[in-house]
């Protein structure tokens, strides 16, 4: 029986998901140096980096993004080519996700709210480390009920 | 470093509870059928609620989109989460993308979420299509082979 597909969905160029799935290992290192540093100046610098990241992924999308760039020109040489593409605008709305638990956190330690450098590093390691290891995306899991709550 | 460790467990029960629901068909009722969501004329219809923002919807798509064109009484129809809010709000729907199993009076009669395969989806509609007698099962059964 033919399918009776009005398919909401148009088509993209498409990226190599593994590019965002490498991005996801790096951020989740990155939050992880973060929480082992603590609240002092270099884990606040550090964390100040991984918000830059994902201010960067969210503005310029997974592709061109600055962990975008470094998979395709020094991790993508090497691996076979990409048997299937992905949408481009999943990974970027988790990165606005990304954004704003980080810099939630990083704003209020500045601030000086105890606790809360610790509590945005591992909310976003949770879900850096949920990606890259479970292909697990959090932000888009939160999308449809972030939709719901505001048409609610 | 404990927060680094707890963080890490948490996360990987999170996955693993994920990983084992994805595409687990459930057996659902609907007091609401939603008889103009059903394909007209298919016993079974596989109706996949979609988000925009969704790295495995299309996968998805494709494989149900197969799985119906090789089988008898079987559809498949894709819709927009964001287009049918009521919908969503009314069966529960949660993750993106659910597929509800809907018989031939668009009635639920069950439901899976996450990346659901062809095999899960086959076992799923089967016994629907053999109930539904309408079908000559076993060319069904020999276009899923």
């Amino acid at each position: 029986m033919p399918s009776a597909d009005n398919s909401p969905r148009q088509t993209h160029a498409g990226i190599d998901p593994r590019g965002p799935r490498v991005g996801a290992v790096v951020t989740s290192l990155l939050l992880a140096s973060v929480l082992v540093l603590g609240d002092r100046a270099a884990g606040r610098a550090l964390l100040a980096f991984v918000v830059a990241l994902f201010v960067a992924g969210a503005a310029l999308g997974p592709a061109r993004s600055p962990l975008g760039l470094v998979f395709r020109h020094l991790v993508a040489p090497h691996l076979t080519p990409a048997s299937e593409r992905e949408d481009p605008r999943p990974p970027r709305f988790a990165q606005v996700v990304g954004l704003l638990v980080t810099a939630s956190g990083l704003g209020l330690a500045l601030l000086g709210v105890p606790m809360a450098l610790t509590v945005g590093a591992a909310l976003a390691l949770a879900a850096a480390f949920l990606n890259a290891a479970f292909g697990v995306c959090l932000g888009c899991e939160l999308y449809l009920l972030g939709t719901r709550l505001r048409r609610a | 470093m404990i927060s680094v460790l707890i963080t890490l467990a948490v996360a990987t029960g999170v996955g693993l509870l994920l990983r084992r629901r994805n595409g687990r068909f459930r057996r659902a009722v609907s007091s609401w059928p939603d008889a103009h969501q059903a394909v007209p004329g298919a016993a079974v219809t596989l109706l996949q609620i979609s988000a925009e923002r969704c790295a495995v919807c299309p996968q998805v798509a494709a494989t149900l989109g197969d799985l119906a064109a090789r089988t008898p009484g079987l559809a498949h129809r894709e819709i927009r989460a964001e287009d049918n809010l009521d919908l969503v709000r009314r069966h529960d729907v949660l993750r993106s993308p659910t597929v509800l199993v809907l018989d031939g009076t668009g009635a639920v009669v069950a439901r899976a979420s996450g990346a659901v395969t062809a095999d899960q989806a086959w076992q799923a509609v089967a016994p629907l299509l053999a109930t539904s007698g309408t079908r000559d099962l076993g060319e069904a059964a020999r276009a899923q082979r």
